[in-house]
C-alpha cells in the first residue's frame, strides 16, 4: 500500500501544479458569441434540414430522400423538443445525473446491438454481392461495414465510458447480444419456412387462384 | 471565496443591460473563481486542456442561465454544479486523456524548475489514479481540493447529506491509495 505521506505528497503536488497553471483569459465578447451559437445552433440545424428537404423536392430524382425526410423529421423534432423540455425541467443536480445515467445506459445497450446488426447486414449483402458477381453490389456491404467500423471505433468507446462514468448499468455482453441476434435470425428463418409450408398446403389443396 | 454582498453585486451586474458593467462583472467573477474551478475541473476531466475548456464553458453556461438563477443556492454553489457538468461533458468527449498539468506561471520567485518538474510528474501520477474513480467520487475529490470549501457546501453542490460527503471522500482516498499502490508494485 502507498503510505499516507505518499498520497498527501502527490495531492499537494497536484494542487501546487494546478495553482501554477495560468488559466486562459476570459473574453466577454467571445463568451457572448458562444452563447449566441448555442442558442441559434438548433434553429440553424432545423433550417439546414428544411433546405435539404426543399432541395430534394425540387430535384425529381430526390423524391425518395424527400419522402424519407418528411417521414423522419416530425419524429426527430418531437423527440428533440421533448428532450429539451425534459432537460430544462431538471434543476436538481441529482435529477440531471439520473437523466444522464439513463440516457447513456440506453445508448450503451443500443450501440452494441447496432454494431452487430450492421456487421450482419454487411456479411449478408456481401454474400448476395458475391453470388451475383456484379461489382457495384459490393457498395452496399462496404457501406454497412464502414458504418459498423466507425461506430465500433468512435461511438461505442465514448458511450460505454460515459455510461461507466454516469454509474449506469453495464450493457449485455457481446455473447448475449450475439445470441439474441442469432435467435432473431432463426425466428426469421422459421417464419420463412412456415410461409413456404403454408403456400404448399394451399397449392396442394387446390387453392390456386 | 465570495461574501454574500459581492455575490449580490456581481449577480445584479450580470443581469443588468449595461454591457460595460456586465463585462466587468464577468472579469471579476473569472478572477475570483477561475483557479478553484480549474482545481475542480482538472480532477473531473483529468487533463489540463480539457479542464481549461470546461472552465470557459462554465462561464458560457453561467451567462446563459444567470437570468433564471433564482438565488436559492449560493452563486459559488451554482458555479460548481455547472462546472461539474461542463467538466464531465469535456471528459466524455474524448476516450483517451493525457493526464497532464502544464504549469504556465511565469511569476518570479516561484519554485525551482526541478521541483516544478517533480510536481508535474507526481500530479500526472495522481491524475491517472483519479481517472479510474467513479464519477461521484471524482466530483467529491475535486470539490475537496478547493481551498477553504466546507463539507456543507460540497454537500449543497452535490445534493447529498454532509455525512455522505465525509464517507464518500474517505472511500475515494482509500481507493486512490490502493490504485497508487497497485501502480507502484506493477511498475
Amino acid at each position: 500500500m502507498a503510505t499516507e505521506t505518499d498520497f498527501d505528497a502527490l495531492d499537494r503536488a497536484l494542487s501546487r501544479t494546478a495553482d501554477r497553471h495560468v488559466p486562459p483569459p476570459i473574453d466577454p465578447r467571445r463568451l457572448r458569441r458562444r452563447r449566441a451559437c448555442l442558442e441559434v445552433g438548433p434553429v440553424v440545424w432545423l433550417l439546414v434540414i428544411a433546405a435539404f428537404v426543399v432541395a430534394a423536392a425540387i430535384d425529381r430524382s430526390w423524391w425518395f430522400a424527400c419522402g424519407i425526410g418528411l417521414l423522419l423529421i416530425p419524429g426527430a423534432l418531437t423527440n428533440l423538443m421533448a428532450r429539451r423540455r425534459e432537460v430544462a425541467a431538471l434543476t436538481d443536480p441529482g435529477d440531471l445525473a439520473e437523466y444522464e445515467r439513463r440516457y447513456f445506459e440506453a445508448q450503451a445497450k443500443h450501440q452494441r446491438s447496432a454494431v452487430l446488426i450492421e456487421v450482419t447486414a454487411a456479411v449478408a449483402f456481401a454474400i448476395v454481392a458475391w453470388q451475383a458477381g456484379e461489382a457495384w453490389r459490393w457498395i452496399v456491404p462496404a457501406v454497412f461495414g464502414t458504418l459498423a467500423l466507425g461506430r465500433a471505433i468512435t461511438v461505442l468507446p465514448f458511450v460505454e465510458r460515459a455510461n461507466r462514468d454516469a454509474g449506469g448499468e453495464r450493457p449485455y455482453g457481446w455473447s448475449v447480444q450475439l445470441l439474441l441476434l442469432v435467435l432473431f435470425l432463426l425466428l426469421l428463418l422459421v417464419a420463412g419456412g412456415v410461409h413456404r409450408v403454408w403456400r404448399r398446403i394451399r397449392t396442394g389443396l387446390g387453392g390456386r387462384r | 471565496m465570495m461574501d454574500p454582498a459581492t455575490e449580490a453585486r456581481l449577480l445584479a451586474a450580470l443581469r443588468s443591460g449595461d454591457r460595460k458593467a456586465h463585462d466587468a462583472a464577468i472579469g471579476e467573477l473569472h478572477a475570483r473563481t477561475a483557479r478553484p474551478l480549474f482545481q475542480l475541473c482538472l480532477r473531473i476531466a483529468c487533463d489540463a486542456a480539457d479542464a481549461d475548456d470546461a472552465v470557459q464553458e462554465t462561464f458560457v453556461l453561467v451567462l446563459r442561465g444567470v437570468r433564471s438563477f433564482r438565488g436559492e443556492a449560493k452563486l459559488s454553489t451554482w458555479l460548481f454544479r455547472i462546472a461539474i457538468r461542463a467538466a464531465t461533458r469535456m471528459r466524455n468527449r474524448s476516450a483517451t486523456r493525457r493526464h497532464t498539468v502544464v504549469d504556465t506561471s511565469q511569476l518570479p520567485g516561484g519554485d525551482d524548475p526541478v521541483t516544478q518538474a517533480a510536481d508535474r510528474e507526481n500530479a500526472a501520477r495522481l491524475l491517472e489514479a483519479i481517472d479510474e474513480l467513479p464519477a461521484a467520487q471524482r466530483a467529491v475529490v475535486g470539490l475537496a481540493a478547493i481551498e477553504g470549501i466546507a463539507h456543507a457546501e460540497i454537500a449543497a453542490v452535490l445534493g447529498i447529506p454532509v455525512g455522505t460527503v465525509a464517507s464518500r471522500l474517505h472511500e475515494a482516498r482509500d481507493r486512490l491509495r490502493a490504485l497508487l499502490a497497485v501502480r507502484r508494485s506493477g511498475g
